[in-house]
């Protein structure tokens, strides 16, 4: 399952680049900035990525109701075997990396969502 | 009406106008004006699903929203409200078709082709500064800021400097 991860800034380039630190997986898996690009713009990129080739492929955006989140899922709309997940963050990024190729799509998404709930949580507490 | 805001953005219905603008303004009520969206059943619900209560968002067409404006200016509603349109030349239709507009603010207009940036961070093309200058011979005021409380240019006055 192809990979790409849409994000404000270069969020998404340093989450991969942090993740190839954590993992030593050459897995592809691309990126895309919404600096400087409105709606249409970005949206026209995720299109070209999906369109570049057939099969599965997982799109991360870091706000699912924000510009990256609503380009990309305007993008897919008539497109099968696609999914879309937001709230992207190291965790995910490192299960995607470690685990493509090794499951079914429907199960490497459920185990990308799982981990990156299990990272969110209260580490500690000083009150 | 409380027209709190009426800004151009290029990506509609994001975090800076929901967060940002919406927060700033104190807007209960977001319009957006788009045919595309109007028209255009997942697009409205996923813009839905980005404002969250006690906001609410309509959706027009541009002579719809121009109506709608007109209309809640008529009854002298109070709900304060931030517009939304993705082109100066889209608030440029809303004004001439009578929409009680006197100032806009650009806040997000992004590198498209045919642009060049104006002013730091706004790229426009020609079509766009000529919807600028028009709106600023109406006597509307336009300013150019990313959200409430960052750098804001006179983008009307440096029309009339030119």
């Amino acid at each position: 399952m192809r990979g790409l991860i849409v994000t404000h800034g270069d969020l998404g380039r340093e989450l991969v680049a942090s993740a190839r630190l954590v993992v030593a997986s050459d897995a592809p898996v691309d990126v895309l900035s919404n600096t400087r690009l409105g709606n249409r713009e970005l949206r026209s990129l995720i299109e070209e990525w999906l369109t570049r080739e057939a099969g599965p492929a997982l799109i991360m955006v870091d706000e699912g109701l924000g510009s990256c989140g609503l380009a990309a899922s305007l993008a897919a709309r008539d497109r099968e075997q696609t999914w879309i997940v937001s709230g992207v963050n190291l965790s995910m990024v490192v299960t995607y990396l470690n685990r493509r190729g090794r499951m079914p799509e429907e199960e490497l998404v459920e185990k990308i969502l799982s981990r990156g709930r299990e990272a969110v949580r209260l580490v500690g507490t000083q009150s | 009406m409380k027209l709190a805001m009426a800004r151009v953005d290029d990506r509609l219905i994001h975090g800076q106008v929901v967060v940002a603008c919406r927060e700033a303004t104190g807007a209960r009520r977001l319009i957006l004006a788009n045919d595309e969206a109007a028209s255009d059943a997942m697009q409205q619900r996923l813009y839905r699903a980005a404002v969250p209560p006690p906001a609410e968002l309509e959706i027009h067409g541009l002579d719809g929203a121009a109506r709608r404006l007109r209309e809640l200016d008529e009854a002298g509603d109070e709900v304060p409200t931030l517009l939304v349109v993705e082109s100066p030349q889209d608030m440029l239709h809303l004004v001439e078709e009578d929409a009680p507009i006197s100032s806009v603010t650009l806040g997000g207009l992004h590198h498209h082709p045919g642009s060049r940036e104006r002013w730091p961070g706004f790229y426009l093309d020609d079509e766009q500064e000529e919807a600028v200058r028009q709106l600023s011979e109406r006597g509307v005021e336009v300013i150019a800021q990313t959200i409430p409380g960052a750098p804001s240019t006179d983008a009307a006055g440096w029309w009339a400097s030119q």
